[in-house]
C-alpha cells in the first residue's frame, strides 16, 4: 500500500511563554529576570492523510491547531514526534517540501498591496518557475472559475476583502500544488464569493486531485467543502473521521418543526413539549434515543390537529462542534 | 474631567513604553558611543586648527553642544505626524469627535506619555554617561536649570505642534511619509540640532533667525550653556511660548477645515 | 527559479507600486535629495567657520567620501529590502516568507525605487567634488575603485544582517537599529583617519563599516590608511560569511521557538 502523502507520527510542540506582570514594581523586577511557564500546544498527535482527500482541521483558538499547521508547513520546529510530508521532512527539507504548497492564511497576503493581482502573479511564475504555456492555461482557469478577471488588473489595495480572497485563491493555484493549506480564506467575504470559493476548491480536488486542508470556523463552509474532519482540543485529537460520521454519532437531539393549520392552546402533544416559533409553527426536540417517526405517526393520526408542513433540522455542525469543546459528549 | 482623561492617556502611554525593555536600554546605553565621533572629530578640528574658539564657543562648550542635543532629543522626538496621520487616513478620528476630549491634547498627552521615560530616566542617565567617559560642562546654577527644564517642555511642545500640523497634512495627501520628510528636513536644518547655528555660515543665519525652528533645540541648549543673560533666557522661553500659541492656532484652523473637507466627502 | 525574471519582476512591481503616487513620489524624492546634502551642509559649515577643517582632507575631498557613502547606500537599499525584516517578523509575517520556495534572503531581493533619491544625491555630490579633487585616474585605479565599491556593498549587507538578526531574538529592534544606523552614517561622514586606531580597527574588523564609503575614496584620493588595500575583500567577505551565519543561527531559533 502507498504511504500516505502526510503523516503525522507522537507529534508534540512545548512553548515558553513569559510572564507578563501589570504592576510598576513587578515591571521593574522583569528587567532582571522574567518568570516563564511551559505550554504543551500539541501533545502525541498522529495522523496521516491520503492524496486528494479534503480535511478540515477544527479547534478552538490556541487549542494547537494554529501550531499543528505551522509544523505541516516547515515554519515550526516540532519539539519531538515527525512530520513527513511527499515522503520528507517539512521542517528539514523546507525549500524542497514546500514548493508542492499552496498556503493561506487567513489575514496575511501573498499578494502585493499596491500592484494589480496579475503583477503578484508574474512574481509568482518567476518564483515557482511556470512555464508560460502553463501558466496562460491555469490564469484562464482560475479568472473563469473565480471570476476574478476584472480583479486582476486592479491594485489589489482597491479590492473588496472578498474580490481579494479570491485573487489570493487564484495565485496559490498557479503552480499547481499537490497540497493546499486555507487558514479560514472565507472570512469576511460576501454569500456569492464564498460559492465561487467552495465550488473552485471542489472543482480542482476533483481534477487535480489536490489535497484540501481547510481550517475555518465557519462550518457551514467546512461541511460543503471537506469530507474529513479531524477535531483537536487542548493539544490532542479527539476526532478524526468523516463528517457524516460526525453528524450521526455526535448529535444528541434531533429537531422537528411542526407547522399546523391553526395555533394550539396545549402546551404539549402526546407528552412532548413544543416551543412555539411562529404563529401556529413549532419546534420540537428529541432525544436520541426517542423515535421521530412513532410521534409523527400519532400526530398525523389525530384527527384534532391538521399538520400542513414538518420539518426536520439537519444536525447543526456548529453545534456539535461546540457541544464537543463544551465537554458534553 | 478633562483632565483626567488626559492623565489616563499618559499613563498608558506610559505603560506601553516600559514594556520595551531592551529597546529602552539600548537606546541610553549605545548613545554614548555616537558621542566618541563628536569627542574625536572636534578635538582635532581645535587642535588642527589652533584655535581656542570657534564663533564664541570653547572646545568643551562645543561638545556639550552636542550632548545637550542628545538630551534635547530625549525630550522632544514623538512619532506625532504618525500617530496623528494614522488616525486620517483610517478615518478614525470619528472616535475623537464623539468623546469629550480634544485631539490635539490627546495626542498630545500620549505622545507626552511615551517620552516620559525618556525624559525622566534616559536623559539624566545619559548625561551622566557622558560626564564619566567625557570632558562636558555639568550646570550646577538653579536657575538656569530651571530655565533649562522649562525651555525643554516649551521645545516639547514645539516640536509636537508642528508636527502635529504636518501630520494633520493627511487631510489633502493620502500618505504621510512626504510630510514627516518636510518635517524631518526643515528641523534638521534649522533648528541647531546637528551643530550650534552660531557655526552656520552667514545667509543661513539670517534664514534661521526668521524661522521657529531654533527655539525647539538652539534654545534650551544656549540656556544651558549660560549663553544668554537671565533676562535674555527669560525673553527666549517667553518668544518659544509666543511660537507654540501662534503654531496651536494655524492646527486649530487647519484641523477645522480638514474635518469638514473630510465629512463633505463622506468616509 | 529564473533569477532574471524574478528580479524583473520585482522591478516592475517597485515602479508599479509608486506610479499612482506620482505627484508625492517626485516630492519625496526631491525632499530626500535636499536632506542628504545635508551632511554636506553640516561639511561647509565647518569648513566655513574653521578655515581649516579637518587634517588631511579638504571640503570637496570628503564631499567625494560622503558621495561614494551616499551611492553605495543607495544602491544597496534599493535592491535588498531586508531591513524590513524584523517589522514583518513583529506582524507574524514571516510565516508567509517561510511557505515559499525560495531563501528567506532572495526573498528580500526588490525594487525599492525611494532610493533614487540617495542616487541623484550621491552623483549631485560627485559633480560638485570631482572638478576640486586629485583623484588618481588610471585604468587600473578606476577599476580597483569600483571594486572596492562592491566591497562597500558587500560590507553593507553583513553589516545589515547582523543587525536585524537581533530581531529573531528581541520582538522590538527598533532601538538597536536606529542607534546602530545611527552610529554608521555618523561615523561614514567624517573621515575616519582622524579617529584613534585601535577604534579604526574596531570598525574595519568588528562592525566593518570603514568599508562603506571611507576606504573607497581614500583609495581613488591616492591616501593611506591603516591596513593594505588589497586585504578589503577578505576582510569583508569573512565578516560577510560570519553575518550570513549568525543570521542562520536567528533563523532556526525562530522556527524552534515560533511567534
Amino acid at each position: 500500500m502507498e504511504e500516505a502523502q502526510i503523516k503525522v507520527t507522537d507529534l508534540c510542540k512545548n512553548f515558553k511563554t513569559y510572564k507578563r506582570e501589570a504592576g510598576f514594581l513587578e515591571m521593574v523586577k522583569s528587567f532582571i529576570k522574567r518568570d516563564y511557564v511551559i505550554k504543551n500546544a500539541v501533545k502525541n498527535i498522529n495522523f496521516e492523510i491520503n492524496a486528494g482527500e479534503r480535511v478540515a482541521l477544527i479547534g478552538p483558538n490556541g487549542a494547537g491547531k494554529s501550531s499543528t499547521v505551522k509544523m505541516l508547513t516547515g515554519i515550526l520546529e516540532p519539539t519531538s514526534g515527525s512530520v513527513r510530508v511527499l515522503g520528507s521532512d517539512p521542517f528539514k527539507e523546507r525549500s524542497k517540501v514546500v514548493r508542492n504548497y499552496g498556503v493561506i492564511f487567513g489575514q496575511k497576503h501573498n499578494l502585493w498591496w499596491d500592484v494589480p493581482a496579475i503583477d503578484s502573479y508574474h512574481l509568482f511564475k518567476a518564483m515557482y518557475d511556470i512555464s508560460d504555456d502553463d501558466f496562460r492555461k491555469r490564469l484562464k482557469v482560475v479568472r473563469n472559475n473565480l471570476g476574478i478577471k476584472d480583479y486582476l488588473k486592479t491594485p489589489v489595495r482597491k479590492l473588496s476583502l472578498g474580490e481579494r480572497m479570491r485573487c489570493e485563491l487564484g495565485l496559490i493555484f498557479m503552480h499547481n500544488p499537490k497540497i493546499v493549506f486555507l487558514d479560514e480564506p472565507t472570512i469576511g467575504v460576501d454569500v456569492v464569493g464564498k460559492k465561487k470559493i467552495s465550488d473552485f476548491l471542489l472543482r480542482i480536488n476533483k481534477k487535480f486531485n489536490t489535497t484540501i486542508l481547510f481550517t475555518s470556523h465557519d462550518m457551514g463552509d467546512v461541511d460543503k467543502i471537506c469530507k474529513r474532519a479531524i477535531i483537536i482540543n487542548e493539544g490532542c485529537v479527539i476526532f478524526d473521521g468523516k463528517i457524516s460520521h460526525l453528524k450521526k454519532e455526535y448529535v444528541d437531539s434531533k429537531t422537528l418543526h411542526l407547522k399546523f393549520n391553526k395555533p394550539l392552546e396545549q402546551k404539549t402533544i402526546f407528552d412532548k413539549e413544543i416551543e412555539k416559533i411562529g404563529t401556529s409553527t413549532y419546534r420540537l426536540i428529541f432525544e436520541k434515543t426517542e423515535s421521530v417517526s412513532a410521534f409523527l405517526r400519532k400526530v398525523l393520526g389525530d384527527e384534532s390537529k391538521e399538520v400542513i408542513d414538518i420539518r426536520i433540522i439537519e444536525a447543526d455542525l456548529n453545534e456539535i462542534i461546540r457541544n464537543i469543546f463544551e465537554g458534553k459528549t | 474631567m478633562s483632565f483626567n482623561t488626559y492623565y489616563e492617556t499618559v499613563k498608558i502611554a506610559l505603560k506601553d513604553r516600559m514594556a520595551y525593555r531592551l529597546d529602552f536600554l539600548v537606546d541610553m546605553l549605545i548613545n554614548p558611543f555616537v558621542f566618541l565621533i563628536v569627542q574625536f572629530l572636534w578635538t582635532t578640528i581645535y587642535a588642527f586648527n589652533a584655535v581656542s574658539t570657534i564663533q564664541g564657543f570653547t572646545l568643551q562648550e562645543t561638545i556639550t553642544y552636542f550632548a545637550i542635543s542628545q538630551i534635547v532629543g530625549f525630550f522632544v522626538w514623538t512619532w506625532i505626524v504618525g500617530m496623528v496621520g494614522e488616525v486620517i487616513k483610517f478615518g478614525d478620528f470619528a472616535r475623537y469627535v464623539l468623546m469629550p476630549v480634544d485631539f490635539f491634547w490627546s495626542m498630545i498627552s500620549e505622545a507626552f506619555g511615551n517620552k516620559l521615560p525618556s525624559m525622566l530616566i534616559k536623559a539624566p542617565v545619559l548625561l551622566l554617561l557622558l560626564k564619566l567617559f567625557f570632558d562636558i560642562i555639568i550646570n550646577t546654577n538653579p536657575v538656569y536649570l530651571i530655565m533649562f527644564i522649562m525651555s525643554l517642555l516649551m521645545s516639547f511642545l514645539l516640536y509636537n505642534v508642528f508636527f502635529f500640523i504636518m501630520g494633520l497634512l493627511t487631510f489633502w495627501q493620502e500618505s504621510y511619509f512626504l510630510f514627516e520628510l518636510l518635517g524631518v528636513a526643515a528641523l534638521n536644518f534649522f533648528s541647531g540640532a546637528l551643530i550650534p547655528l552660531d557655526f552656520y555660515p552667514g545667509f543661513m543665519k539670517t534664514i534661521v533667525n526668521i524661522l521657529p525652528f531654533k527655539y525647539i533645540y538652539y534654545s534650551p541648549i544656549m540656556i544651558y550653556l549660560e549663553k544668554f543673560t537671565i533676562n535674555e533666557s527669560l525673553s527666549i522661553l517667553f518668544q518659544q511660548l509666543i511660537a507654540f500659541i501662534i503654531l496651536y492656532f494655524i492646527a486649530k484652523l487647519l484641523f477645522r477645515i480638514g474635518r469638514k473637507k473630510f465629512t463633505s466627502q463622506g468616509g | 527559479m529564473s533569477a532574471l525574471s524574478y528580479i524583473k519582476q520585482q522591478i516592475i512591481i517597485g515602479l508599479t507600486s509608486r506610479a499612482e503616487y506620482r505627484f508625492s513620489f517626485f516630492l519625496f524624492i526631491f525632499l530626500s535629495v535636499v536632506l542628504g546634502f545635508l551632511s554636506i551642509f553640516v561639511t561647509y559649515a565647518v569648513y566655513d567657520a574653521t578655515g581649516g577643517g579637518v587634517p588631511g582632507w579638504s571640503f570637496y575631498e570628503i564631499t567625494f567620501m560622503i558621495g561614494v557613502y551616499t551611492f553605495i547606500r543607495g544602491i544597496y537599499e534599493m535592491f535588498f529590502v531586508i531591513r524590513y525584516m524584523p517589522g514583518e517578523i513583529r506582524r507574524g509575517d514571516l510565516d508567509m516568507d517561510l511557505t515559499k520556495p525560495l531563501n528567506l534572503l532572495t526573498l528580500y531581493v526588490r525594487f525599492d525605487i525611494d532610493n533614487i533619491g540617495r542616487l541623484i544625491t550621491a552623483f549631485l555630490m560627485f559633480w560638485i567634488a570631482v572638478p576640486n579633487i586629485n583623484l588618481q585616474l588610471s585604468l587600473f585605479n578606476i577599476l580597483y575603485f569600483i571594486f572596492l565599491v562592491i566591497i562597500g556593498l558587500l560590507a553593507m549587507f553583513a553589516v545589515d544582517l547582523f543587525v536585524i538578526t537581533f530581531a529573531f531574538f528581541v520582538t522590538n529592534v527598533n532601538s538597536i537599529q536606529n542607534n546602530l544606523d545611527n552610529i554608521r552614517s555618523r561615523f561614514c561622514r567624517w573621515p575616519m583617519n582622524l579617529y584613534p586606531k585601535s577604534m579604526q580597527l574596531f570598525f574595519t574588523f568588528v562592525f566593518p563599516i570603514i568599508f562603506i564609503g571611507f576606504v573607497p575614496a581614500s583609495f581613488f584620493l591616492g591616501k593611506e590608511i591603516i591596513f593594505a588595500y588589497w586585504l578589503s575583500p577578505i576582510i569583508v567577505i569573512i565578516l560577510t560569511l560570519l553575518s550570513i551565519k549568525w543570521f542562520y543561527y536567528g533563523v532556526a531559533k525562530y522556527t524552534g521557538t515560533g511567534s
